[in-house]
């Protein structure tokens, strides 16, 4: 037995730490949670701002992009410009090659355009910027080759003026005019040179060796001086510009080796290559940003959509509290009423628990007085009434006064013992220790029961009865005793002694009727109002429990009976007790049930 | 002891207070041969030496009370009429003095030496009459077994098994319960019937299951029926409530009493009490006051009991003589007769 106990006593201590410690780890989840959920909310906007920042960190600048493609297709327009003019410069023999210099002009702006221009390509990346400088360095040195060149340009251009008037003064000398075949050799010279000076073909530059050696063999046979002076000048100058013409090509070849066009075209390929990455990398950003967003966007719809759903349950249980705060006072007026009916009842039983534990004690005190009363009684009634018969029979030895006298005195003894038995009898009946609890019951002789209890009480009033012919009632005697005396005790304290004390009883219908009425002081409305209210009590504190008249109205009332007060002060008060023949036992006896009646073998 | 003193009748009076014993002696001296005894060991000490005839004991007494006292004086003397005299006694106690006791008058202090002579002159004149041995040897047993049950009949105790008359349960009536009882064939005329006298149609349905088995049982709502149930059928045994119809059966049973001496009456109520108890001892010489819930085994023992004590009384009347009760006063209310009818009735049958 102890084992059990105490082995569901430490199952019980067990539930008892389970339930602590889920109830602790709850918490403790609850916290993380708090926690938690703040850190996540945190957590999701840096990446947020994070990938936004490297989204608009370097933002694509698209429009510079155009400029600047813009930029390099100009570069290389004039570029290729600048390169047909320098190509085109020789051919220009006759003025300056101001066409050649506007084209240097626009390249060598263009390439500071690309290189230091609002829309500059510098400090891109460091690819770009390597094939900036590429290209930058060999535009300059193509630009400074320039400067040569059109120096080398203007002297062939002198050297070609030179050489047409050399060969045309020449040609005009009459020997020159009478000698075909070197006439012819110097206008083939002069052809030769001026198409070598426009194309500089290799065979070009042969025929021109051979002819003008041609030229000085047959000059050589000619004594003019001048004419020969001016041959060889012619000569000269044809050498002149022959060379001139080749150290031309080599600057062209020069220029064309710079390779200002790669570099461009490197530079131009790095940078597309340069803002595709560029591209891409942001592509890929704003990928990721728009992939994050919608995640993001998701949870919060489903942070929204649980919101919602806890909102609306708010929602309820909010406009629940409000029904609840506008019912509360209706609640709280209903608890109150209960409460206090709760409180009415408790006192009440309060009150009928003191009053049975009264009767209770008073049964068991009647009971051993009745036995040590009775007891004596008994032998000292007989002795007297033997003594009595004996004195009676003693005619010889006692004298006739004498013998009145001993009849006359124990038969005072004898009343006084009658008296003395009446009483007991009477506390017997009261307490009805040893009767049942309900029985049919003759109410006029619980009333002079009553009045026999209370003659100490009463002696000193005017009693009168007027009792009818009852029929027995069904009910609990001890307790209607209980009320009758109570009725009498309040009538002969309200009177003090002095006044009189009507007591009747009457049948009316199916109801038997109890009044009980005194001349004393009366009572007021108010007390009337309260009378059957428990502890209520006109008396003294200390002399009264205010318990009498609660407990005859429920005695009453279980009776299925009824009590009502008609009093007013100096008017003396009647109560008026009515019970039904029937008893309410009458309606119950339906309800008896086998089990009231046998118990079976098996049960007990 | 004179040869005078040998005739007279020997009665045993038993109180613990001293005084009470004198007051008896001294009342009774005269007439009877006078024993007293302090206590009950000391009573049961003289029970065994003397013959006595008439027994008076108060009931409380220290170490062995009234009710011990008389139930061992049926066993040791069965003769002796059995009388108790209290000051005061509570329910349980005046249970115990009717069922275990079987006592014949209940007598309470202050006694008037009157009334007392005429009950203790009623007693011994009861006395003359030597109890019958019971036909069967099951009484002892059966009394040993009663004996052993509280005196308030509440208490269970192992059913016994009906004495042989259980053959006929496939023959029995369901009488119908009301005042007009079952119609009950002829041939039953002959077998000892109950009947169960009670308001409450429940208690008349649960006692008719429980004991129709052994005998047939006729039910009644009122006097009325009670009595026509009592001119039609031969009944034995009449199991009654305290109070039928608002009237209470006292009178009924005593008058039954005085015409009809052989019925053997059981009241069976849930509203016991003492006053009741003493009124129906004296006036009604019932012969179980038991009280509701009883238990099966109670119930049929007690009537088994009965039954058996009816048969006595059927074959020697004169055992009758021992139960006579208090002569009851003039019936104050014999409203419709019925006490009349009664005389009537058993004038001319009994």
């Amino acid at each position: 037995m102890s084992r059990i106990k105490i082995n569901t006593g430490s199952i019980g201590a067990s539930q008892g730490t389970a339930a602590q410690v889920t109830s602790a780890s709850a918490s403790q989840g609850f916290r993380i949670e708090r926690i938690f959920a703040p850190l996540a909310i945190v957590l999701a906007f840096s990446v947020l701002g994070y990938l936004l920042w490297v989204t608009l960190r370097s933002p694509l600048e698209t429009g510079l992009h155009v400029v600047r493609m813009e930029q390099l297709d100009a570069v290389k327009n004039a570029d290729l410009q600048f390169n047909r003019a320098i190509v085109r410069a020789p051919l220009q023999l006759d003025d300056e090659p101001s066409a050649l210099l506007a084209a240097a002009d626009r390249f060598d702006e263009q390439a500071k355009q690309i290189a230091f221009g609002q829309a500059g390509l510098r400090g891109q990346a460091p690819l770009v910027d390597r094939a900036l400088d590429d290209f930058l360095r060999s535009a300059n040195a193509k630009l400074a080759q320039i400067d040569s060149f059109q120096e080398s340009l203007r002297r062939f251009r002198l050297l070609f003026a030179a050489m047409r008037n050399s060969g045309v003064s020449v040609l005009g000398a009459p020997v020159v005019e009478n000698s075909p075949a070197l006439r012819d050799n110097i206008k083939r010279l002069l052809r030769e040179t001026t198409e070598y000076s426009i194309v500089s073909a290799a065979d070009n530059a042969e025929r021109m060796a051979r002819l003008s050696a041609d030229i000085a063999v047959q000059s050589s046979s000619l004594k003019d001086t001048e004419l020969l002076a001016a041959l060889s000048q012619l000569l000269d100058t044809v050498d002149g510009l022959r060379f001139t013409r080749d150290a031309l090509e080599q600057q062209l070849d020069d220029i064309a080796e710079i390779g200002a066009a790669g570099a461009l075209a490197t530079l131009k390929g790095r940078y597309e290559a340069h803002f595709s990455q560029l591209q891409a990398v942001a592509d890929r950003n704003r990928q990721t940003l728009a992939v994050y967003a919608a995640a993001l966007l998701l949870a919060f719809g489903l942070i929204a959509w649980r919101l919602r759903g806890s909102f609306q349950e708010l929602d309820q249980v909010n406009m629940e509290l409000q029904d609840a705060n506008v019912n509360l006072e209706g609640i709280v007026a209903e608890r109150t009423r209960d409460l206090s009916s709760a409180l009415e009842d408790l006192r009440l039983q309060q009150a009928q628990l003191i009053q049975s534990e009264k009767m209770a004690s008073l049964g068991q005190m009647v009971a051993g007085v009745a036995h040590e009363i009775n007891t004596p009684l008994g032998y000292v009634n007989s002795n007297v009434s033997i003594v009595r018969e004996l004195v009676a029979s003693m005619e010889e030895s006692i004298d006739e006064e004498s013998r009145g006298e001993f009849d006359m005195l124990l038969g005072d003894a004898q009343y006084g013992l009658e008296q003395i038995s009446e009483l007991v009898m009477s506390l017997k009946n009261f307490s009805r220790v040893d009767r049942s609890q309900t029985e049919l019951f003759d109410l006029n002789e619980g009333i002079e029961t009553s009045l026999k209890i209370c003659q100490s009480q009463t002696k000193d009033l005017e009693v009168e009865r007027d009792f009818a012919d009852l029929p027995d009632i069904n009910c609990a005697p001890s307790q209607l005793n209980q009320v009758f005396l109570n009725l009498i005790n309040n009538a002969s304290q309200a009177m003090a002694g002095k006044g009189k004390l009507s007591i009747s009883t009457a049948l009316e219908g199916d109801n038997a009727v109890v009044k009980v009425r005194d001349t004393g002081c009366g009572m007021d409305e108010d007390t009337v109002a309260h009378i059957f209210e428990p502890f209520y009590t006109t008396k003294p504190v200390g002399e009264g429990t205010g318990l009498g008249l609660s407990i005859v109205f429920r005695i009453i009332e279980d009776h299925g009976g009824q009590i009502s007060v008609d009093s007013a002060p100096g008017q003396g008060t009647e109560f008026r007790v009515s019970l039904p023949i029937k008893g309410k036992r009458g309606g119950e006896q339906s309800a008896v049930t086998e089990d009231s009646i046998i118990l079976s073998d098996s049960v007990v | 002891m004179t040869e005078l003193a040998e005739s007279k009748a020997k009665i045993l009076f038993v109180d613990d207070e001293p005084r009470i014993l004198v007051a008896l002696k001294a009342l009774f001296r005269n007439s009877y041969q006078v024993f007293t005894a302090n206590c009950g060991a000391d009573a049961v000490a003289l029970l065994r030496e003397q013959d006595i005839d008439v027994i008076v004991s108060d009931q409380r007494m220290p170490a062995m009370t009234g009710v011990e006292v008389l139930r061992t004086a049926r066993e040791l003397r069965p003769r002796a009429i059995r009388v108790l005299l209290t000051g005061y006694s509570d329910l349980s106690a005046i249970l115990g003095a009717i069922n275990d006791g079987e006592i014949f008058r209940f007598i309470n202090k202050p006694w008037s030496n009157n009334e007392l002579r005429e009950t203790i002159a009623a007693a011994v004149k009861a006395s003359e009459v030597d109890v019958a041995e019971l036909p069967e040897s099951t009484e002892p047993e059966l009394s040993a077994e009663l004996a052993a049950e509280p005196s308030a009949g509440a208490q269970p105790a192992p059913a016994p098994e009906p004495a042989p008359a259980a053959d006929k349960t496939a023959e029995s009536p369901l009488a119908r319960p009301g005042a007009d009882v079952a119609a009950a064939a002829a041939t039953l005329r002959n077998e000892t019937g109950i009947l169960v006298l009670d308001e409450d149609s429940t208690t008349r349905e649960v006692l008719q299951r429980v004991l129709h088995k052994d005998r047939p049982v006729f039910t009644a709502v009122d006097l009325e029926g009670a009595l026509e149930a009592l001119e039609r059928y031969s009944i034995g045994v009449i199991i009654t409530e305290l109070s039928v119809g608002g009237e209470s059966v006292t009178a009924l049973l005593t008058a039954l009493r005085q015409h009809h001496p052989s019925l053997v009456a059981i009241v069976l109520t849930s509203r016991a009490d003492a006053g009741h108890g003493i009124e129906l001892i004296n006036r009604g010489q019932i012969y179980r006051f038991l009280s509701k819930p009883i238990s099966e085994g109670m119930l049929r023992g007690s009537v088994n009991l009965a039954v058996r004590r009816f048969d006595i009384l059927q074959k020697n009347p004169e055992q009758t003589l021992r139960l006579a009760a208090e002569a009851a006063p003039e019936p104050e209310s014999d409203r419709r007769g019925v006490f009349k009818r009664i005389g009537r009735l058993f004038g001319l049958t009994a």
